[in-house]
Order: structure tokens, then sequence, then C-alpha cells
């Protein structure tokens, strides 16, 4: 098999390589600077305020006694709770729900805590599809 | 003593600093070999494409990575460019990510007009990936048809079609060379 090297493609690249600038080395290996900092950074950032207002979602809900409820529905009382200062004052109809942490079987042993009255249609259908261990009652 | 016996430990206790200061001697004359293509390396992986920073920033990164190495390895050039190309690609990703940055920083390195100077370079660069790699492995890292086909994986055929092809298309853009 012959080999297809050419020497004047080599010297013509080598020509033409010769006009770079030599290497630079810096005194910060790369890769250990602000490049990695910053991401870190935010990440950690992003981390920590996610982990702060879950933590605030989670409290909101437990103070209302709905801490057996799924995520988004925490989050919309929070939400209410930010703009109103209290759940009562959300919606127009005439309505009310109670919340038990109780199993489905054993609902019937604990008493029902109501929880919100007026509230928007929406949340209260999110309150009714709420499952593990909590029942909720729309009256 | 059992003489055999007596004879595995006086072997024993007097190979292992023998071998120590071979390893020691090897992973030197490693970094010295790494030492030399450092430059070969950077030209090469601006050869690729990079520009001569993020060159720079991978050739630096994989020269920390051979300095790390415990077991010298065969052909340093060969074995700090793919290193070197590997960290590039991933830079370059990163870029993508953040592009608005890189094109301000591209924008900001190309008013020193060498582009002109540089157009084999570019010619180079608009080559398919597996001959910009063969032809930086053979002309710019001097590396022999048999060493680019093992750097590459590929067999010493394929490296000596693929040089065939781009040597054509580079000697085309040269103004058709004889």
């Amino acid at each position: 098999m012959t080999d297809p090297y050419d020497a004047l493609v080599q010297r013509s690249i080598a020509q033409r390589l010769a006009l770079l600038p030599p290497a630079r080395v810096r005194a910060v290996p790369p890769g250990r600077g602000h490049r990695r900092l910053v991401p870190a950074a935010l990440a950690a950032i992003l981390a920590l305020s996610g982990a702060l207002f879950a933590s605030e979602v989670n409290a909101a809900a437990e103070a209302e006694g709905l801490g057996c409820v799924d995520a988004i529905t925490k989050v919309q009382l929070w939400v209410a709770e930010l703009t109103d200062g209290k759940l009562t004052l959300v919606g127009t109809r005439p309505a009310s729900i109670s919340v038990r942490s109780a199993p489905a079987p054993m609902a019937e042993a604990v008493p029902a805590v109501p929880v919100v009255a007026g509230a928007q249609p929406e949340l209260e259908a999110q309150l009714a599809r709420s499952g593990t261990g909590c029942v909720v009652e729309i009256r | 003593m059992d003489p055999l016996a007596a004879l595995y430990s006086v072997t024993y206790l007097d190979a292992a600093p023998l071998t120590d200061a071979l390893a020691r001697a090897e992973r030197s004359s490693w970094l010295k070999d790494c030492e030399g293509a450092y430059d070969s390396v950077y030209r090469g992986i601006v050869a690729m494409g990079a520009t001569p920073e993020d060159a720079s920033d991978a050739v630096q990164e994989a020269f920390e990575r051979a300095l790390r190495q415990r077991d010298a390895k065969d052909r340093p050039a060969g074995w700090l460019f793919i290193v070197a190309l590997r960290i590039w690609r991933r830079q370059r990703w990163r870029q993508r990510l953040f592009m608005p940055l890189a094109i301000l920083r591209h924008a900001a390195s190309s008013e020193g007009g060498t582009e002109d100077r540089l157009d084999l370079l570019e010619q180079i660069r608009k080559l398919p990936d597996r001959q910009r790699q063969v032809v930086v492995a053979r002309y710019v890292l001097g590396l022999s048809q048999r060493e680019t086909a093992e750097l590459l994986g590929i067999s010493a055929g394929t490296v000596a079609s693929t040089t065939s092809q781009a040597n054509r298309r580079l000697r085309e853009s040269l103004g058709g060379l004889p």
C-alpha cells in the first residue's frame, strides 16, 4: 500500500500554522476559574431557593391542616395566602372544604376540619382530587 | 533458610526500588515527550477549528491530565491530541449553551484580520471530521500512516484513502498545484 503523504500540503499547512500566536499558558488552570464557578454558584442558588420555596409552601399548607394534599394544591394555597392574607376571600361561591388526615376507611373516626370557605372552583377541584391518606369533602 | 526462598526475598527487595526508579524514568520521559508535543498539538487543535485561545486552554488541560497519568502511554503527541480534542469539543458544547457571549467574544477576537493569511486552515476546517483528524495527525503531529490508524482506531487503508481525498481537496484550495 502506497503512502499518499503529500509533502507540499504538509509544507503549506506548516507555513500557515507558523503564523499563529504561540500557545499561552494560563496562571489559573482552565476550567477551574469562573467558568466552573459561575454555573456551580447558579446551581447552588437555584437549589437553595427551591428548597426554601418548598419549605415555605409546605409550612403554609401545614398551617391550614392541608399537609397531605398534592404539591400543586399546596402552591395554590400558598399563592392564595400571599394574595389575600387568608384563604376565605378568594371565591364567590359559598362553599367550604373539610380535610381529614386519615386513609379513607378510617375517615369516619377523624373529625373533619373546615379549611376553606368560598374557595376558587379549580382549587376545590384540586383538593377533591388529592388522594393519599387525605379525605377531602366539598360542601 | 531455603536457598530459593532467600533468592526470592533478595530479588524482591532489590527489584522494588529498581522498578520504582524505572517507572520514574519512564514517567519523566513521557512528560518530556508531552512537553515536546505541546506546540504541535496546540496547532493541531487550531487546525481542527478551535480559536487559538480555546486551543491553548484545551491543550493546557490535556497536559495537566498528562501530569496526573500514572502509566506512560505510547505516542504522547497522539494521546495529548485526542485528549485535547475531546476537551475542546466539550468546551464548544458549553459555548453553544452561552451563544450570545461566544458570538461577542468571537467578534472581538476576529478583529486582527488573520483570516486572510490562514485560508488553508479554513479549508481544513471545511473537511469532514475524519479527514480533518487524519490531516492533523499526519501533517501537524507528524504521525506515520500506521500510527495514525492506531490513534484513530481505523485501518491503515482507511487512513490512506482519507489522506488522498483530503490531499485532493486541499490541493484544489491551494490553487491547483501539481
